[in-house]
């Protein structure tokens, strides 16, 4: 090693500008990779993401969240629907499988920063905003998602949720670490270079949109999945009629019960409300009849903090949008259930379009 | 903890921030130590007791040989590092590789015994820190050092953290006089040091982490592999290999010129030698110097005492020949690493002895035949076992495989690219590049390049390959 390089006291002091120089030229050069850097291939993902680039201006109104909204939402019955009512709106599904609360939260962000021209309204589920386990092996797609969506906004927020998670302050550490792991990776973007070019060199630059993305705007009923198998015998929740039934009349009870909300991420919830409306967005909750409890929802609601909310996971309230026959499994609908709820919901989503329309 | 990691550099930048806020040389000295055990800790705290094992019975021995009366004594002294030393690495690294060759030797003969072995955990770096600790005892007794009195300094000297793992092997007499010294911040060469890490970098996370995927599809399954497949897993292990080890070597010896610390250089890009006794004065150069400098010098001895004619060439030959097999037996118990390092003495002797002078002096065709050699060595040096490597040999040569080869042709693109690389690196274009670029540029320039080249840093934990030795 050279004399060249050593470093005698004048250059030593201007080592912190050296440093601020590497920071921002590295910051600078990571922002500008990060751009090239595609979401990774997610189920639909890639094609929702690419068929809502090139068709944003002609929505009016947003389906956002897990599979429970991608299978259950038909946009087509909704307008028609809602036309019925007198309201000229063209809705999109982006449910994506897998998506859970910070998913969601992130999604809905990527959607207003592609600033639609027409959108007035997103509707999605309630957020339980808990704490995400379940990203195991790195290489997972589930993993790759976690880590594109670990952005500093997002990373704060979920340790506000794991810190306020009733969880042993191991737990919470190790957890704090591995997230902040997860916002390392995404801001220095590390690792992702070869997917990324992957994604680039098969990109078909003459692809068209499949009939359930083009026609069916998002929706993809169940039995269109590839691949689809009608749920084995011993492992059909709905195959036992006495048992789901009680299971669902359980669940009526367990939601209306209450639930505490003093570990609950207010401030997840109250920023995502904040960044719809400061897109001039009405945002709009809206639980699909599942068989799950969440009693959460209805607490959050009778705090007011849902500005407008629709649940129809109550049983007993709306038994007929829980007939096991409409449905494949405790979440989500077959097509023609899917098609039901959509009428159903239809005038119920029309009374708040027309409170709220801009 | 590895290089490569987010921790390690949190655990660097930690030690290096207070070490050079340190005044006084003995306490910077004790804070490198602690975080040396520390770093070695991280793997198994456990084998913290094995490293201090060898410390003090090397700085008792030590002491020992240089206050001996007389020469039986020194020789005893000396006697008992060498047994305590190569008992420890010969129980943890070779105990089960030599029971199972007995009990097989012995079932030769008819001795029906069931086969034997033992639960034994292998200290990550044993035969690099093994190998450090003994040169010190022996150039003490050989009268070319004398013994360290600062148990701190000895302390340090054998698990000083850059290089404990996974080397350079660092001798006494090159370390320890650095520690006479307060070093001094204004003597540190970053730019050289952080160029060198980056590149360190690169090809360990960028280069054989990256392709280490690959080698390991082929090499668990080659019978799934064509014959094309298997030379491209046989040359990309060859890749990986240089890059993990020649890449953890520049890290180390950036890390520990950050620290102001100078090590010995370990590769001296081997793919440009004539041949394959060059190759290996440039591959690991500290171990082969150290095999050249303790045991060849030994053999040489052995050869006159056992009356080998000391005019005969034969000599030479023996020694060299028994010095390769040794390096391979280093690298690892088992019978591949055996012939791998014979095969490597055999080419030696076969170049000593002129008769492949047809090849090696004709520059076209003699680096063709170092990597050739390389690739062939690196099926002996990643298969599990002897029985791993006949048919994949076989299989390079076209017996077996199926009729449509599952490796993609665009892997054997890594190669030309390797060498393009290789001899940039050689031609020291881009160290220049950085050199000659004015600080306010070089930290702007390292700012971008480092950004550039994380997104091709194989993401998780990928072990250096030599750590296992």
């Amino acid at each position: 090693m050279s004399a060249e390089g050593s470093l005698d006291p004048r250059r030593l002091r201007r080592a912190p500008l050296y440093l601020a120089i590497f920071a921002a030229c590295f910051a600078a050069t990571a922002v500008a990779v990060r751009a090239w850097i595609p979401m990774p291939p997610h189920y639909d993902l890639q094609d929702k993401l690419r068929y809502f680039a090139e068709h944003k201006d002609e929505f009016d109104l947003v389906f956002v969240g897990s599979s429970a909204t991608f299978r259950n939402f038909v946009p087509e019955v909704v307008d028609e629907g809602l036309a019925a009512e007198g309201l000229e709106v063209r809705s999109f599904n982006f449910g994506v499988v897998g998506f859970r609360s910070f998913e969601t939260d992130y999604m809905v962000r990527w959607i207003l920063a592609q600033e639609p021209a027409r959108l007035k309204w997103i509707v999605l589920e309630p957020p339980p905003f808990d704490p995400p386990f379940d990203y195991t092996g790195l290489q997972a797609s589930k993993t790759e998602l976690a880590v594109h969506s670990h952005t500093l906004e997002e990373t704060e927020l979920i340790l506000r949720s794991v810190w306020l998670a009733d969880l042993e302050p191991r737990v919470k550490y190790d957890e704090s670490i591995r997230h902040l792991k997860l916002l390392g990776m995404n801001l220095g973007n590390i690792g992702r270079g070869p997917a990324a070019l992957q994604a680039h060199l098969d990109r078909d630059p003459d692809w068209v949109a499949p009939p359930w993305l083009a026609d069916g705007r998002g929706f993809q009923a169940v039995e269109d999945r590839p691949g689809f198998k009608e749920p084995a015998p011993d492992k059909d929740p709905l195959r036992d009629r006495a048992a789901y039934r009680d299971r669902a009349v359980a669940m009526e009870a367990a939601n209306r019960a209450g639930a505490s909300l003093e570990r609950y991420n207010f401030t997840a919830l109250r920023r995502q409300i904040g960044a719809i409306r400061g897109a001039g967005v009405e945002p709009i909750y809206c639980l699909s009849p599942m068989v799950f409890a969440m009693p959460e929802a209805l607490a959050l609601d009778e705090l007011g903090e849902l500005p407008n909310f629709l649940p129809f996971h109550l049983p007993k309230t709306y038994a007929n949008l829980f007939r096991p026959e409409l449905r494949i499994d405790l979440t989500h609908y077959r097509r023609e259930g899917a098609s039901q709820f959509s009428r159903f919901l239809a005038p119920r989503l029309a009374e708040i379009l027309k409170r709220t329309a801009p | 903890m590895i290089f490569t990691q987010a921790v390690f550099f949190v655990f660097f930048a930690v030690v290096a921030s207070i070490y050079w806020l340190l005044r006084g040389n003995g306490t910077r000295k004790a804070w490198l130590l602690a975080a040396s055990y520390v770093f070695y800790g991280s793997w198994d705290w456990r084998f913290l007791g094995l490293i201090l094992i060898s410390t003090l019975v090397d700085y008792v021995a030590g002491i020992g040989i240089e206050g001996a009366a007389d020469g039986w004594r020194k020789r005893l002294w000396l006697y008992a590092s060498l047994a305590i030393n190569l008992g420890l690495l010969g129980y943890f690294k070779y105990f089960n590789f030599f029971v199972e060759s007995g009990v097989g030797l012995l079932n030769l003969f008819g001795l029906e015994l069931a086969p034997m072995r033992a639960d034994i955990i292998l200290p990550v770096g044993i035969s690099f820190y093994t190998f450090q600790s003994l040169s010190y005892s022996i150039d003490i007794y050989r009268g070319e050092l004398q013994a360290r009195r600062s148990p701190l300094d000895f302390a340090l000297f054998v698990a000083f953290f850059p290089q404990l793992v996974a080397g350079p092997i660092v001798r006494a007499v090159e370390f320890l006089p650095q520690l006479d010294v307060r070093r001094r911040l204004a003597d540190v060469e970053f730019r050289a040091c952080l160029t060198l890490f980056l590149f360190g970098f690169i090809k360990k996370a960028c280069v054989a982490d990256r392709v280490a995927p690959m080698v390991d599809r082929i090499f668990s399954d080659p019978e799934a592999v064509g014959t094309t497949g298997r030379w491209i897993g046989a040359g990309l292990f060859n890749v990986q290999l240089y890059c993990d080890f020649s890449g953890y070597s520049d890290m180390a010896m950036a890390t520990a010129g950050l620290l102001g610390y100078r090590l010995v250089e370990n590769f001296r890009f081997p793919f440009f030698a004539p041949s394959v006794g060059e190759f290996w004065r440039r591959w690991h150069i500290s171990l082969t110097s150290w095999i050249r400098d303790y045991l060849y010098i030994y053999l040489d001895w052995l050869w006159v005492r056992l009356g080998g004619n000391k005019r005969s060439r034969w000599r030479i030959y023996t020694a060299l020949f028994g010095v390769y097999t040794a390096v391979g037996l280093w690298h690892g118990a088992s019978w591949n690493f055996v012939f791998f390092g014979m095969n490597a003495g055999l080419f030696v002797v076969l170049e000593a002895a002129g008769k492949m002078k047809w090849i090696t002096s004709r520059g076209w065709l003699a680096y063709p035949y170092v990597f050739l050699f390389w690739t062939m060595s690196a099926v002996f040096f990643r298969s599990g076992g002897l029985d791993h490597v006949v048919p994949y040999v076989t299989g390079m040569f076209g017996a077996g495989g199926p009729a449509t080869d599952p490796v993609a042709l665009r892997w054997a693109a890594v190669f030309p690219l390797f060498l393009v690389v290789h001899f940039a690196m050689y031609r020291r274009f881009l160290h220049d590049f950085f050199r000659r670029l004015p600080d306010w540029a070089f930290a702007a320039v390292y700012g971008v390049a480092a950004a550039l080249v994380l997104p091709w840093a194989s993401v998780g934990y990928q072990a250096f390959v030599y750590f296992q030795f």
